[in-house]
């Protein structure tokens, strides 16, 4: 049963602390707010990330504790990534029948922003209009415009780097310096020149110059560890230790929401969690909710929030609640380019990959049988740290000993392979939201989601797209296309996508698998289309707020961090003058 | 002691860049070289799971698979023989193989000049290894000695390269750096080769 420990009534709780939950966290506690932060999972430090780390840092080195790696060839990889995954078997979720959707949840403070690759990309005009502009899906209620000034603010305050080139896929921001390219990118880069595409610099929320009291980055290349140092974004570092030191934030970690409790008047007014620390069930009292648990767990907790005025869902009179779920369309491939072999050994962690390419038709669609785009990720070559198995090819085939097998393995040393990552914009389409599991619940009694998916034409003929200019790219460079290997990639699959077995284009892999989900709590002016308004508050439910993927009404070429960001500070100043004026 | 020094180490440089706000990056490659220095291997050492014959019989063979080059460090000096020892410490099986491997060299060493394998000359010692480090010597005399070698070769470069200072070696990364550059030896080496040639 509840216990009523804290009868508080909180000015702000907010649910979920990753790129959402941390910013209007941060803006709400600055402008003197106090807010209360309920995570899912538990609480770290900076010293909990493995940053600058090695294998030498464990004493078998990823041999394993039982050294099984030399006897049964089986042992886990040394984990150093700083995503804390959901346990699938305590909170699982399911698929209908003929979907495939992969759901991906950190349960951290911080979320997902502690080990993103930091890709931090405006939205273009056309993204926030898709369906004005590129006759598909549907447009937001506001622009590129009203949300402009906000990617400038959070620009000024993470530090985003990146170069200006005035290119409409690829809107310009406040930059710091960024990094030279890699040897690799130089290649991919004069190979897309000379098919008229133009590549630049990335654009990481990665810092080159100190900022706001964090250290220029030192180019250790391991973001995905979090950064000990806070020269990356996170919404943990950035934002939420920064706030709590403010005195106006608490946080409760370990603290599983299940349900928003409504009073008479129709607004929220308890949140009930669960302490998965203890399995009791918790209350705490608010005056507003913000929901940032992610696009798929906050449509999940409206949907478990159930009443006799909300009978559909908290928030759902549209029915739309977990409706038009997208997700990123992703599509790999890679050559082996020979003469990277013999390259010069040196440094290449960097930040990460220092080139990206935008999308380069936004303004040929009558061209191309698909509507959206997609922008390009380069990965590859590089001098990497050694782990267990260094060098094997080299003496393997070279046999011998002493410093002949060495002269082998030094020759050897090296990626000579370049990789080429689509990330696509996908028309939303009703065959892709997410419900309650009529059955299953997780391991404390709230019933979990179910998921259906289904790309659409616009999404394979994108990828077929893809995989021409990838081709094109890396053959240009003088590579060999590496054969296909498992779903979404590779050069091309005779019976690829559909049921048609002419069909060639590339299958892709599950939805939720580049791990982009927006969607399920869309915006819109008119209450029976949409879950929320241009201000993100819910239509049916005025002291209940939107600040994760989930009021994203389309899904653009580019990844939603930053566009999640903007949003929330611009929610989040909303709210507070709501809160002035007494509406909230 | 390694894990520990290093782990709170690493925390101290932390610590010492947030309060910097600036990086003195010079003081961060010294603290890093620091850092490394005090988790290398050498020194005396009890081997656990090996006999002490053993434990030197094995030092030689890293020391002959990786050995110093140009004052360079070698497989003795990055710790390997240590790091072995204590995986055979926990893995029965693998301490057989490595047993067994170590006698049969020995035996192999008296059999053709009279003396176990420490005890033989540098020229009688590679003149074995020469032998069992190919596979086209297997016979059935010589098959003991070759599958020994192969996983004594194997988990020597693991070690080596996996060590704070044999990874210094071969890989120039994981260092804090002030600034992020691509020498233009690398752009000259690759562009040449390329299609973007002038």
């Amino acid at each position: 049963m509840a216990q009523g420990a804290d009868s508080t009534v909180h000015d702000v709780v907010v649910i979920g602390s990753g790129a959402g939950g941390g910013t209007v966290t941060k803006v709400l506690t600055d402008m003197g707010i106090r807010v209360l932060l309920l995570e899912a999972g538990p609480m770290i430090q900076m010293s909990d990330f493995k940053t600058m780390m090695g294998p030498s840092d464990f004493w078998h080195r990823g041999a394993g504790e039982a050294a099984e790696l030399y006897t049964t060839g089986q042992t886990a990889a040394l984990n150093y990534s700083a995503s804390f995954a959901a346990n699938t078997v305590d909170e699982p979720y399911t698929v209908a029948p003929g979907s495939s959707f992969r759901l991906f949840r950190s349960r951290v403070i911080g979320g997902r922003t502690n080990h993103y690759a930091r890709v931090q990309l405006r939205y273009s005009d056309y993204d926030f209009k898709p369906k004005s502009m590129n006759d598909a899906g549907f447009d937001w209620p506001i622009g590129y415009d009203d949300i402009a000034p906000y990617y400038d603010k959070v620009e000024r305050f993470i530090g985003v780097t990146g170069r200006p080139e005035g290119l409409r896929s690829a809107p310009d921001g406040i930059f710091q310096r960024p990094a030279p390219f890699k040897v690799h990118e130089e290649l991919v880069y004069r190979a897309c020149a000379r098919l008229g595409i133009k590549a630049t610099s990335s654009r990481h929320a990665v810092i080159t110059s100190p900022l706001n009291g964090r250290p220029a980055c030192i180019y250790c290349g391991q973001c995905g560890r979090g950064c000990r140092f806070g020269s990356n974004y996170a919404s943990s570092y950035v934002q939420i230790f920064p706030a709590m030191r403010s005195g106006r934030l608490t946080v409760v970690t370990d603290a599983m929401a299940r349900e928003l409790v409504t009073d008479a008047s129709g607004k929220v007014s308890e949140v009930l969690y669960i302490d998965k620390t203890t399995g009791a069930e918790r209350r705490v009292r608010c005056r507003t909710v913000v929901l940032a648990a992610s696009a798929c767990e906050s449509a999940r907790l409206l949907l478990n929030s159930k009443s006799s005025r909300h009978p559909d869902g908290l928030a759902n009179s549209s029915g739309m609640v977990g409706k038009y779920l997208t997700d990123t369309v992703g599509f790999g491939m890679s050559a082996t380019v020979p003469y990277l072999r013999g390259t010069p050994i040196h440094n290449t962690d960097g930040y990460g990959a220092h080139l990206y390419i935008p999308w380069w038709m936004a303004d040929q669609h009558n061209r191309l049988d698909f509507p959206l785009g997609y922008h390009v990720e380069v990965g590859g070559g590089g001098f990497g740290m050694p782990t267990l198995g260094f060098g094997a090819a080299a003496y393997n085939r070279v046999e011998g000993y002493g410093l002949p097998m060495k002269q082998a393995i030094r020759e050897s040393y090296g990626g000579i392979t370049i990789s080429l990552s689509g990330r696509g914009s996908m028309v939303p389409n009703e065959d892709c939201y997410c419900e309650i599991d009529p059955d299953v619940k997780d391991k404390w009694g709230i019933p979990v989601l179910r998921f259906h998916w289904k790309w659409g034409d616009s999404e394979l003929n994108m990828a077929r797209h893809m995989r021409e200019s990838f081709r094109a790219i890396l053959e240009t460079l003088g590579g060999t296309i590496n054969q296909p290997g498992g779903r979404g990639g590779g050069a091309g699959r005779a019976g690829g996508a559909g049921a048609e077995p002419d069909d060639d284009r590339p299958q892709l892999g599950p939805g939720g698998g580049i791990i982009h989900e927006i969607g399920c709590v869309r915006m819109g002016d008119d209450p029976r289309t949409s879950v929320v308004n241009r201000f993100c508050q819910a239509h049916d439910v005025p002291n209940l707020f939107s600040a994760d993927g989930g009021p994203f009404v389309s899904h653009a070429d580019k990844n939603p961090t930053h566009t999640i960001m903007a949003l929330a500070w611009r929610t989040a100043e909303y709210l507070a003058e709501e809160m002035r004026k007494g509406n909230v | 002691m390694s894990d520990i020094t290093r782990r709170e180490a690493l925390n101290r440089l932390a610590v010492a860049f947030a309060a910097a706000g600036a990086l003195d990056h010079l003081a961060a490659v010294e603290a890093h070289a620091a850092i490394e220095q005090a988790t290398a291997g050498g020194g005396p050492y009890t081997p656990k799971a090996l006999t002490g014959h053993q434990f030197l019989t094995l030092s030689r063979l890293t020391d002959l698979i990786i050995p110093v080059e140009d004052g360079r460090p070698g497989a003795v000096q990055a710790g390997v023989p240590a790091w072995i020892d204590s995986l055979l410490e926990v893995n029965a099986e693998l301490r057989a193989r490595y047993t067994d491997g170590l006698t049969w060299i020995d035996k192999t060493m008296q059999g053709r000049h009279g003396s176990d394998f420490l005890m033989a000359t540098p020229e009688q010692q590679t003149g074995l290894l020469d032998q069992i480090a190919y596979q086209k010597n297997r016979s059935p005399e010589l098959d003991p000695g070759i599958d020994f070698f192969i996983l004594l070769r194997r988990m020597t470069v693991d070690g080596f390269y996996t060590s704070p200072i044999g990874m210094r070696d071969i890989y120039p990364g994981n260092t804090p750096l002030g600034e992020f550059t691509v020498p233009q030896e690398a752009l000259d080496y690759v562009l040449s080769r390329s299609p973007f040639a002038e």
